[in-house]
């Protein structure tokens, strides 16, 4: 369908709008749900944008209707999304194309892959790797413990905020080549990676978990160390066999007791 | 006797409430994340320490619980909230090894709660979801983002109720258990004090057990291995400081696999 683009001239998106789409990103699952999952939050951040583009009150309203769809994708990869669809409806709005089902079509299609590649990246590895960096900050005590948390918040967020910001960018500026840079980083290769850092530095840091802080083992470290590694591998497996957290509690309240028993 | 200061749990679930926002609703900087939240939590009750303790071994626990799709894991930042306020706050009145031994196991116990909240509270969002669809097909579109930032006040007091209920509770729990202490002479004892101590050190065994399950590379654990002998090695074998046989320890097998390179 063509629009009136002669009787409503249509403004461009400028830097401002863009800056607005990334403050606006970091509120995407305000009101996650179950139904359109982030569905609002994805007009929500767009809504100035919609707004400015389309002056006729009947294409607004088809515009905030079509994106109040499902949405659902890693709420950092929307970014990319959200920075390619302000384009399109950009060019949508002056030119009359990409159609309707055009624009849907892009938001259902990226929006599984980017959630694979974010959960992989960020949930599976870059987060358990601050993690365990930020352990081997505390573990041997003392003042630098308390770099833990900050060492976790710093690595984490040199990934995170860098991918929020140039994802609305480059989703904006270089739409179509987004995937290819993408390819070009190689997420999932590098989740890879840093899951292997992140066992090395958790092995680290396990061997020396009874330095932390508040907490001795007495005089029998080698026997608790034991039991340490022990239980670590056993806990391993039991979550491999979905074993819920409260048996596994179980457990290692009764190797405790069987502990203090053996120590006295 | 049952009193509980009134004042710091306000302020706890207050902040609690603001930081577990950062989970889901907004942000997700990891703000909201045990090993940060918990610290917080620590800093403002006066007892960074234990805050940080309980950070540390609650930030694994649920590490293999990825938030994909529909799935709803245990809301980590709350509990990490609960579990903090109440170890410092169960600490001023009994040995602080046992009031964290309490805060870990309630925390566990509380975690298919706060999954269960999460879930109403998303479930609660679908109205505003479908109402916004009404307010787009009125033209009133200025309603919409209004309708979407009251997602924010409806996730932070679910974080603001779990997290005043939850301290309340385990304390509540301890000062009964305290009073029925002198027909129950063992929850005095140094023997439990001793159980206590030995169940919090080897708390984080089931953190690093999750975490491990999740980052193993198809299924191989060399680097893990490796990494925990050689420290084990050189801090009680060969006497070096724990933050030198930490460093070697990592540094030695990140070489010998060559993860470094392209």
């Amino acid at each position: 369908m063509q629009l009136n683009v002669k009787a409503n001239q249509p403004e461009r998106v400028d830097r401002l709008d863009l800056f607005r789409l990334i403050v606006r990103s970091f509120f995407l699952q305000a009101s996650w749900n179950f139904q359109r999952m982030q569905g609002l939050g994805f007009v929500f951040a767009l809504s100035p944008i919609l707004q400015k583009l389309y002056k006729d009150s009947e294409e607004r309203t088809k515009a905030f209707v079509r994106h109040l769809k499902f949405f659902n994708t890693h709420p950092y990869f929307a970014s990319f999304i959200l920075g390619a669809i302000a384009r399109r409806e950009e060019r949508r709005a002056h030119t009359g194309s990409p159609g309707e089902e055009e624009i849907i079509s892009f938001r259902t299609t990226v929006s599984g892959p980017y959630a694979a590649i974010g959960d992989v990246f960020f949930w599976g590895a870059l987060r358990p790797l601050a993690a365990a960096l930020g352990l081997a900050f505390i573990v041997p005590g003392g003042r630098a413990a308390l770099l833990g948390p900050v060492v976790f918040f710093m690595i984490y967020n040199l990934f995170h905020l860098p991918i929020r910001i140039m994802g609305v960018i480059w989703g904006y500026f270089q739409e179509e080549l987004v995937p290819q840079r993408l390819q070009q980083l190689n997420l999932i290769g590098l989740a890879a990676r840093l899951r292997q850092v992140a066992l090395i530095v958790l092995g680290a840091a396990a061997a020396l978990t009874p330095h932390i802080e508040g907490v001795s083992w007495e005089n029998h470290g080698l026997l608790l160390k034991l039991s340490a590694f022990l239980l670590i591998l056993l806990f391993s497996e039991l979550n491999r066999l979905r074993w819920s957290v409260h048996w596994q509690l179980a457990i290692l309240a009764i190797t405790s007791m069987i502990l203090v028993h053996s120590l006295d | 006797m049952l009193a509980l200061n009134t004042l710091d749990l306000l302020t706890v679930s207050f902040i609690g409430g603001l930081l577990s926002l950062d989970n889901v609703a907004v942000l997700q900087t990891m703000l909201s994340q045990p090993i940060v939240a918990a610290t917080l939590i620590g800093f403002l009750l006066d007892n960074t320490e234990i805050g940080l303790l309980i950070g540390v071994l609650l930030q694994f626990l649920w590490t293999s619980n990825v938030p994909a799709g529909a799935v709803v894991p245990p809301d980590n930042s709350v509990l990490a909230c609960i579990g903090a306020s109440a170890a410092i706050l169960g600490a001023q009145f009994w040995n602080p090894s046992v009031a964290i031994f309490f805060s870990l196991v309630m925390t566990v116990v509380f975690a298919p709660i706060t999954a269960w909240a999460d879930a109403q509270v998303r479930q609660f969002n679908n109205q505003l979801a479908l109402s916004a669809d009404a307010s787009a097909l009125e033209g009133n579109f200025r309603a919409i983002p209004l309708k979407h930032l009251s997602g924010v006040l409806i996730f932070f007091l679910k974080g603001f109720i779990l997290i005043l209920s939850g301290t309340s509770l385990i304390l509540l729990l301890e000062k009964g258990l305290l009073q029925v202490s002198s027909s129950v002479p063992f929850l005095t004892s140094e023997g439990f004090v001793r159980f206590a101590r030995i169940f919090d050190t080897l708390f984080i065994t089931l953190g690093i057990g999750s975490a491990i399950q999740l980052l193993r590379v198809s299924g191989r654990l060399e680097g893990f291995f490796a990494a925990f002998f050689l420290c084990s090695l050189l801090v009680e074998g060969l006497k070096l400081s724990p933050e030198a046989s930490l460093s070697l320890a990592v540094l030695v097998p990140l070489v010998g696999q060559g993860i470094y390179r392209r």
